[in-house]
C-alpha cells in the first residue's frame, strides 16, 4: 500500500469492554492504522471510559481484557489517551493509565474537528 | 467525492440499512463508493444463509447488486468473520470447519484493507 501523507484518524471508544467485543475490535482497528503509520488519536467517552478502569474483569464474561493492549499503544507512537472528563466523573472512574489527557466537551469537539476521519466504536 | 463505508452493525440493526441507503444516495449523486468494509457484527451482512421473513430485507443481495453495478469492493474482516462464523472455503479448510457461508461478491481480508480505504478516499463513514 502506497501512502503519500499520513491522515489523522480519530478512534472514538464509547462502549465498555465488559459489554461486548466492540471495544477490542475498535482497538484492533486503531492498532492496524498505527501500524500503517497513520496519525492516530484515541478518544474515550461515554461507557468507553470503562476501558481505563483497572479492574473491569471482562474475562468473567468471556471478553478480552484490554489493559495490556492499551499499555502497548506508545510502542505504536500513540502516546496519549484522550478521556472525556464528564464521562469518567459520571461513572466514578479514576484511570490507571499515566498518559491520560483530560478533555471537556469543547476539547472533544476540537479533536474531532482536527481529524481527517472519525471512526466510532 | 470518493467514499468508503465502515459497516459495524448486523442486518437486524438500522446501521446496516442506513449504510446501504447512503451508498445508493451517494452513487445517485455521482459520487464514488470505493469500498465497504464489514467489521464487528457487520460481517453478518455477508452470510449467504440469511433468510428473513418477506416483509424484511435480505441485505446481501442488495449489496451484491450494487457492488457489481458500480465496481464496489465488499470486504469482510477476516478476524471478525472467524470470530462470528462468517467464513469462506479457504478459512473453512484451514480451521477444519464443517461449512463455509460467505455470500458471492464478498471477500474476506484484513484490517489493512480498512486502513487503505481510509487513506485513499475523501470520506470514511462509520455505520454502527
Amino acid at each position: 500500500m502506497s501512502v503519500t501523507t499520513a491522515k489523522t484518524l480519530a478512534y472514538v471508544f464509547r462502549q465498555s469492554p465488559s459489554a461486548s467485543i466492540a471495544a477490542k475490535e475498535g482497538l484492533d482497528a486503531l492498532l492496524a492504522a498505527a501500524a500503517f503509520e497513520q496519525t492516530v488519536v484515541a478518544i474515550f467517552m461515554g461507557d468507553g471510559v470503562w476501558q481505563l478502569h483497572g479492574d473491569i474483569n471482562a474475562h468473567a464474561l468471556a471478553l478480552p481484557d484490554l489493559t495490556r493492549q492499551l499499555a502497548a499503544l506508545p510502542l505504536y507512537d500513540v502516546d496519549k489517551l484522550y478521556v472525556h472528563q464528564p464521562s469518567a466523573e459520571a461513572r466514578g472512574i479514576k484511570p490507571i493509565q499515566k498518559n491520560i489527557v483530560w478533555i471537556d466537551d469543547a476539547g472533544l469537539s476540537q479533536l474531532l474537528d482536527n481529524a481527517d476521519q472519525v471512526l466510532i466504536f | 467525492m470518493k467514499y468508503a463505508l465502515l459497516v459495524f452493525s448486523s442486518p437486524t440493526h438500522n446501521g446496516a440499512h442506513s449504510a446501504l441507503a447512503f451508498a445508493r444516495a451517494a452513487l445517485a449523486q455521482g459520487h464514488q463508493v470505493a469500498r465497504v468494509f464489514f467489521y464487528g457484527d457487520g460481517v453478518f451482512n455477508a452470510s449467504l444463509l440469511q433468510h428473513p421473513p418477506q416483509d424484511e430485507t435480505a441485505i446481501h443481495g442488495h449489496w451484491q447488486a450494487l457492488a457489481s453495478a458500480h465496481g464496489i469492493d465488499l470486504v469482510v474482516c477476516i478476524a471478525a468473520g472467524l470470530r462470528r462464523g462468517i467464513v469462506d472455503s479457504q478459512e473453512a479448510d484451514r480451521y477444519q470447519l464443517p461449512a463455509h457461508n460467505i455470500a458471492e461478491g464478498f471477500q474476506l481480508s484484513g484490517l489493512g484493507q480498512l486502513v487503505e480505504a481510509g487513506v485513499t478516499v475523501d470520506r470514511l463513514i462509520t455505520f454502527g
